[in-house]
């Protein structure tokens, strides 16, 4: 868990896809509650990535910030990681998120987006054969996500327990 | 999309007017409940890009007790309580005429309590805007998370972001006297509702 001295923490807000080969970086999800978390690592390129992603799918839908939905974040992320240098095949994928906040009765399936999320992250990964390699999604409690590019760690916090390494 | 925005920019100002009074009115409601006066401390109307609302609240993680309702009827909107945990175990022991520090922990029903503080402000919120409107406003059930502020908002922040990336955010800071109770009710009407309210108020013009 150990981490540069003067790291610097690169925020992906609400909608957004970053990616970083500062290896005094740390890319980070802030309180992901429904929001899923994808995070990419070429450890051999050094390069990483990170989308914040709000909605399962776009519909076609332009967008301003490009990671809003998953189906247009994904591959805009791995996009921007080649780029960079990364080679698919090397790419490792970890997700964190997809709640269900509440489970309140009567809320329709307002907080059921969390679910849905995954669902669509996951199936499309599948469909570009690229592997999740670690993940923490689901559950009712809200997670924040960090990446740091020194280590090639990706670490999940969530309120009131543990951190934990996916 | 982009003319959407556009009208409502034009008209933010009635309508966060509205909004606005709608919130003292559930800060007045909710001093009734407790029998205490309640001091509005802040109000604020921004539009704000989405991803950017939780930076009002201030704090991500921060560890928050939030009690979301959803509001339906002419439209959709969303609003929350929200306390730092140790304002809402006092607010419980309030409620439950119990002496201060006797709740130190929120259990079922602790968070009732807060469910039932929840009801009476979104019940005087939506009140005032429907008694100013004669639109058709109802909340939801109360749901009561404690967790990280951004995972809280996030079922609001969703939905906006389906139709906007910016969000009319009205955040009313309140505290009583001995500031021993302190909270913020944030409300951030859809798009849909915005639109609503703006024709009901060009209607009176």
């Amino acid at each position: 868990m150990t981490t540069a001295k003067q790291a610097t923490t690169l925020m992906v807000g609400l909608g957004e896809v970053k990616t970083s080969q500062d290896p005094a970086e740390v890319l980070t999800c802030l309180g992901l509650g429904s929001c899923v978390g994808v995070c990419m690592y070429d450890p051999v390129a050094k390069v990483a990535g990170m989308a914040h992603i709000v909605l399962p799918n776009s519909d076609g839908k332009p967008e301003k910030t490009g990671g809003k939905y998953a189906d247009t974040a994904v591959p805009l992320l791995l996009e921007m990681m080649l780029k960079r240098g990364a080679i698919k095949s090397r790419v490792i994928v970890k997700i964190a998120g997809g709640a269900q906040i509440s489970q309140a009765k009567g809320m329709g399936d307002a907080f059921q987006i969390g679910e849905r999320n995954v669902e669509a992250v996951r199936a499309i990964f599948n469909a570009s054969f690229m592997r999740i390699k670690g993940s923490d999604t689901g559950g009712h409690h809200g997670r924040t996500m960090r990446f740091y590019l020194d280590t090639g760690q990706t670490l999940v916090t969530t309120a009131g327990k543990e951190i934990q390494e996916i | 999309m982009v003319d959407r925005l556009t009208t409502i920019q034009e008209d933010l100002a009635a309508c966060s007017d509205l909004v606005s009074q709608g919130s003292v009115n559930a800060v007045s409601g909710l001093s009734q409940m407790i029998g205490q006066g309640i001091n509005i401390t802040h109000l604020s109307a921004r539009q704000v890009p989405v991803n950017e609302a939780p930076d009002i609240v201030g704090g991500w993680e921060q560890l928050t007790l939030g009690v979301y309702l959803g509001v339906s009827g002419s439209a959709n909107g969303h609003m929350f309580l929200l306390y730092s945990p140790p304002t809402a175990m006092a607010l419980v022991d309030l409620l439950l005429d119990q002496p201060p520090g006797t709740t130190t922990d929120l259990d079922e029903m602790e968070e009732s309590a807060m469910g039932e503080v929840g009801n009476i402000m979104g019940s005087f919120f939506l009140n005032a805007l429907s008694d100013a409107t004669g639109l058709l406003l109802q909340p939801s059930p109360p749901a009561v998370m404690m967790d990280m502020a951004g995972a809280i908002l996030d079922v609001a922040l969703s939905d906006i972001m389906q139709d906007s990336d910016d969000a009319l955010v009205v955040e009313t800071s309140f505290s009583t006297e001995d500031r021993q109770i302190e909270g913020t009710l944030l409300v951030m009407p859809s798009p849909e509702l915005l639109r609503v309210l703006q024709e009901r108020i060009n209607d009176d013009r």
